[in-house]
């Protein structure tokens, strides 16, 4: 009933997700002035943040297949 | 027959055909007809999870959020992106248990997990409770999509007729394989509509994306904060990210979808491919912002949106060709059809297997259940579709719950995997008191302190009521849960 080694090695790369995405970082974006890529900060951000879960999880799970195969 | 209701009608036979073709030459046992026969792949998982998650909502509903309210609707990626590292996490768990247990509904889980037959119909109803309203919204938002994208030339009621005839023919006959065949051309559909419609109107409005912000930063600076004009703040963020996030993989639909799958694999690919598909997400809310902006300067615009969620198909019937408003329109259609789908299917699974099999009918093999399951198909499209043309408005304060109210699933869900001493007593009391709160909020008027959501509120009380209950209630059959652990071993 509990995670596996590889998981818990994959719980590492899923709280940056969380933090991310989650205040004080959001009140941190929303607060930057100006646009990127023509877009307000906070927008900017969330969309990066996306990307960075896809390239995290992707990462997890070839780690999580690595560390539970030892 | 406007160019554009061609296209829309069109798509719908196209993806009419397609869901039926699915199911050719195929015997549909229970397994097969509930749940894929658990042979989707990574492609067929991935248009499944994606296209059932991106509603109408995605169309109408983001555009009209980021018009009216603002910057808060960035809380749509931080949920979803968070759902999908936690399905790393639940998903293969889900999964294994499905297919060692031979469940193939999410009560299925609840009854073997807290030994409680009981439990099983009380969660089947309180998911069809759910499902019914956010099925309905399905259908109301496939019939204005296609009533203001064909120019007025098919009327709201008419729409949603021909989308549940549609519905019915290819979900009674092939079952959540022919959705995934489905979702799979709705996808496809949907990400070119959300990227064109994107590039196009800040375009045409302003001359570009960057011209589109400064101007809504000049006419409508509250817009681009946080609170935003619709007042959201950042507790408000926080608290519906948290709950949302869980809840998504609460839903009735989304947890027996993992059973779908080939193998654990299928999911943990997903995990790191899905989030991707947020990115078409981006040009839909960027609609909005510029239909914000254009609204607060050109007032005959602004007059012509009647409701928040119709500002981008006014845009586009207003400013842009029959033909690319229609095909606009086919995209919006499908991502409500694609919804409508699982919900529908959903709804019929849980009735036939968790109402009647295990319920009121326990003679019923696995081959007349799925039978009853498809026959089911049909009065649920009724039933939903009946409330959307006679009384849109009937379910709505169940629909504003509906995230609130099926999140309560998740302490039973998690506990169930992760705490071997939580109790059947315990996750009962825990989430009577979630639902509680959660209608209490929306019935009552109550709000939560620092402008939490509610629900999140109730899911908190929920998992301590869950803990403190369990722990002080006899702990559960030690077999049962040895039993559950095998299930659950990689």
């Amino acid at each position: 009933m509990y995670l596996t080694r590889g998981e818990k090695v994959a719980l590492l790369l899923f709280l940056p997700i969380v933090i991310g995405f989650l205040p004080p970082v959001t009140g941190w974006a929303a607060a930057v002035e100006g646009r990127v890529l023509g877009m307000p900060f906070l927008l900017f951000w969330n969309s990066m943040m996306v990307v960075a879960t896809a390239l995290l999880m992707s990462l997890a799970l070839v780690i999580k297949n690595r560390v539970d195969r030892r | 027959m406007t160019v554009a209701l061609i296209i829309i009608i069109a798509w719908l036979v196209l993806t009419t055909m397609v869901g039926v073709m699915a199911g050719v030459n195929r015997r549909f046992g229970l397994e097969e007809y509930m749940v894929g026969g658990r042979s989707f792949g990574t492609l067929l998982f991935y248009t499944i999870a994606a296209a059932e998650i991106y509603s109408a909502f995605a169309f109408l509903g983001l555009a009209g959020w980021a018009f009216q309210k603002g910057l808060s609707i960035t809380y749509g990626f931080a949920y979803m992106s968070i759902a999908y590292g936690l399905l790393f996490f639940i998903g293969p768990r889900i999964h294994r248990v499905g297919r060692r247990g031979g469940y193939v509904t999410q009560p299925d889980f609840f009854e073997d997990r807290y030994d409680s037959r009981a439990l099983a119909v009380v969660t089947a109803a309180i998911g069809i409770v759910f499902i019914v309203p956010y099925l309905q919204l399905q259908l109301i938002g496939a019939g204005i999509i296609v009533q203001i994208a064909s120019g007025g030339a098919m009327s709201r009621e008419m729409a949603i007729v021909f989308a549940v005839v549609a519905l019915v023919v290819f979900v009674t006959a092939s079952g959540l394989r022919g959705i995934g065949w489905t979702n799979l051309l709705q996808a496809v559909v949907m990400l070119v509509g959300m990227v064109l419609v994107g590039l196009l109107i800040p375009e045409k409005f302003y001359g570009g994306v960057d011209e589109a912000f400064a101007a809504l930063e000049r006419l409508r600076p509250t817009h681009l904060n946080l609170p935003d004009s619709g007042g959201m703040g950042v507790g408000w963020y926080a608290s519906t990210v948290v709950l949302s996030a869980l809840g998504v993989w609460a839903w009735p639909h989304l947890f027996a979808a993992t059973y779908s799958a080939k193998d654990e694999g299928v999911i943990r690919r997903n995990a790191g491919i899905l989030p991707l598909y947020q990115l078409a997400l981006v040009p839909i809310v960027i609609v909005g912002f510029t239909c914000a902006a254009k609204a607060a300067e050109d007032p005959v615009f602004a007059a012509s949106i009647q409701h928040p969620d119709q500002a981008m198909l006014v845009a586009l019937v207003d400013f842009f060709p029959a033909w690319l408003a229609g095909a606009i329109g086919a995209g919006g259609l499908a991502a409500a059809i694609s919804t409508s789908s699982a919900l529908i299917l959903s709804a019929a699974n849980l009735t036939a297997r968790n109402i009647l099999q295990k319920g009121v009918a326990p003679g019923l093999d696995d081959r007349k259940t799925a039978w009853a399951a498809r026959l089911l198909v049909a009065p649920v499209a009724l039933v939903a579709a009946g409330l959307a043309l006679g009384a849109p408005g009937m379910l709505v304060n169940l629909l504003l719950i509906g995230y609130s109210g099926i999140a309560q699933f998740v302490p039973a869900i998690l506990l169930g995997f992760f705490w071997r001493r939580v109790t059947l007593a315990g996750v009962s009391a825990g989430l009577a008191a979630g639902l509680a709160v959660a209608v209490l909020a929306q019935f009552a008027g109550w709000h939560a302190p620092w402008g939490l959501h509610a629900g999140f509120v109730g899911l908190v009380l929920n998992f301590v009521i869950a803990i403190l209950v369990s722990t002080a209630t006899r702990p559960p059959d030690s077999e049962r849960i040895e039993r559950f652990e095998r299930f659950l071993s990689e």
